[in-house]
């Protein structure tokens, strides 16, 4: 009954009841996004092109001041922008591909929180862009997220096998006529909007954790693509839930809950996963080195 | 549009008719640069229908380049290369097995699963996989002798069972011209003859094959003609003819001994730059 009453107490407010539902809905969408990120080792596109949303937030901000509305575009505008941005500059350049990705998020970056310092509240509304609010989320931004999270689910569903493909052997993708380049950039561009509808909650700095703890836990169960997006988005909505209840009674950040939640289910996976984890492997290493 | 082609839309893509009286493959000039180095230069040849050609030459020859080339996932700088009569980025038809080393094995997919990609371009971008398509796919393990191994994840395959499997890839696809990138490097020699002998049942189906090998041997005795490759075309044809010492020594460089032995067998062995030895006994 304590128990019960432990977990149903949070739920009598609108605001937590709007906060497990954004958790739940950003920690699914990016579980699924996130495998492709964590199986074509994109984990450092992921946390550059977050960051690279900061001044598109900012001019928003500065032109349309606190309205979240309008924030959201401004950020789906810079995100699709950087994130094709980036593909392409990542294909052609004179240094290396991670250093000229470094090198642009870096500056992108800087400028956002240059931009925003000109604001006198500053100091808060910068926190409030790098770290999430997910219990300020409002009925509108359910909406936005609901949305355009479901808009990317069905991409992924519908492409289910060009992408599969594209991404497993993208020579062969090439030899039965896919569009590759076209696929490329998709994932690219789903990559970006699964980054704006969880700006909300988690906010720019914990964005990359979203998007690959999740699937990169599921990749140490999974032995199956559909299982592992599954498993991901499974681990992601627990996590949330989870992460928002520690917040609530422990007065933690709820990004951050969300995130320690995530990783500490990663840190048990790969402890304890049947295959792939290191006990696992320890005890193979062991039957055979060992032997009678 | 000229009629030769269906209807192409952006998710079904061009296809190719192939044009009776057409040869197979036809390459002529064919020159791939890559920057300022030149891979391949003026290749010419042609291949007919259902034969096996093997591909040999040192490393850095161009094989896997002319392969790629004749694929239509390079461009080439000049010349061109035509499957069916036609430029093969039209082309279906042309299953590229890659070098094993392309590919991540730990990726979360089945033996089954990679080879119902050779059906992606039969039931469509946007349709599941229909009765038929699975059919395919247990046809082409079987043929292979990896039903058995369906269900099993990509990395707990042993090197030959992941060559095979890309083997049934390729017939999944009903693939009519085979480009293989040095299947048998690497393996051991049961698993060398399994593939040569599923190799040899393509035959059949009058599928043609063109593979790169560092085998002499085997290129000699397995195939019905040799195309020596060093940058340039240096010989083609059948293997006694192509696999003679001066040509060897052209292709191979200070890299080739040639030893006279009795009754008119000639015993070469190369060293290729990166430790492969090539021997071939005749």
């Amino acid at each position: 009954m304590t128990i019960l009453n432990w977990l149903l107490e949070p739920l009598h407010y609108a605001f937590m009841q709007r906060g497990f539902l954004a958790a739940v809905m950003v920690g699914i969408v990016c579980a699924v996004v996130g495998t492709y990120v964590v199986l074509r080792g994109m984990a450092f596109f992921g946390d550059a092109l977050a960051h690279s949303i900061l001044p598109g937030i900012a001019v928003g901000y500065l032109v349309n001041g606190g309205d979240r509305g309008a924030l959201f575009w401004w950020s789906l505008g810079t995100a699709i922008l950087a994130a094709l941005g980036i593909g392409a500059v990542s294909r052609r350049t004179q240094v290396k591909e991670d250093t000229a990705i470094g090198i642009i998020f870096a500056g992108a970056f800087a400028l956002g929180i240059a931009l925003i310092s000109t604001v006198r509240s500053y100091s808060v509304d910068l926190a409030h862009f790098l770290f999430g609010d997910v219990l300020g989320v409002s009925t509108g931004d359910l909406w936005l997220t609901g949305i355009f999270g479901g808009l990317i689910l069905l991409t992924v569903l519908a492409f289910y096998e060009p992408f599969l493909v594209v991404s497993f052997d993208p020579i062969f993708a090439r030899t039965i006529r896919l569009p590759v380049d076209f696929f490329d950039s998709l994932l690219l561009v789903l990559i970006a909007i699964a980054i704006v509808v969880s700006l909300q909650t988690v906010g720019v700095a914990l964005m990359v954790a979203m998007l690959i703890t999740p699937a990169a836990t599921a990749y140490l169960l999974a032995r199956r693509l559909p299982v592992m997006m599954g498993v991901a988005a499974l681990l992601a909505s627990l996590a949330g839930i989870i992460g928002l209840y520690l917040s609530y009674y422990f007065s933690v950040a709820s990004g951050a809950a969300i995130v320690l939640v995530s990783t500490l289910f990663f840190g048990l996976a790969a402890l304890f996963a049947p295959r792939r984890g290191l006990i696992a492997e320890w005890r193979r290493s062991r039957s055979q080195t060992g032997g009678r | 549009m000229s009629g030769r082609r269906q209807p192409a839309t952006f998710f079904t893509g061009p296809y190719a008719i192939h044009r009776p009286g057409t040869k197979v493959l036809a390459v002529e000039g064919l020159t791939v640069r890559y920057g300022g180095h030149t891979a391949l230069e003026g290749i010419t040849f042609e291949v007919h229908r259902g034969e096996q050609v093997a591909i040999v030459g040192p490393n850095g020859a161009g094989k896997s380049t002319l392969l790629k080339a004749i694929a239509g996932i390079i461009v080439p700088a000049e010349g061109e290369v035509k499957v069916y009569g036609d430029a093969p980025d039209r082309h279906v038809c042309i299953a590229y097995v890659p070098q094993r080393s392309a590919v991540d094995w730990r990726f979360p997919i089945t033996v089954a699963d990679v080879v119902m990609m050779g059906r992606l371009r039969k039931h469509g971008l946007l349709r599941r996989a229909r009765r038929e398509d699975h059919e395919k796919v247990r046809e082409a393990l079987a043929r292979v002798g990896m039903e058995a191994l369906a269900h099993r994840q990509i990395g707990e395959l042993s090197g030959g069972q992941q060559q095979r499997m890309f083997i049934a890839r390729a017939l999944a696809q009903e693939a009519s011209l085979m480009l293989m990138d040095e299947p048998l490097t690497g393996l051991d020699i049961p698993s060398q003859e399994q593939i040569l002998r599923i190799l040899e049942q393509l035959r059949e189906q009058e599928v043609t094959l063109l593979l790169s090998t560092h085998n002499l041997e085997h290129a000699a005795d397995r195939f019905d003609r040799v195309l020596l490759l060093r940058r340039r075309l240096i010989a083609f044809g059948r293997a006694e003819e192509v696999l003679r010492p001066d040509l060897l020594l052209e292709a191979y460089g200070g890299h080739v001994r040639v030893v006279p032995m009795a009754e008119d067998r000639l015993l070469t062995v190369a060293d290729s730059c990166c430790g492969h030895g090539e021997e071939v006994a005749r």
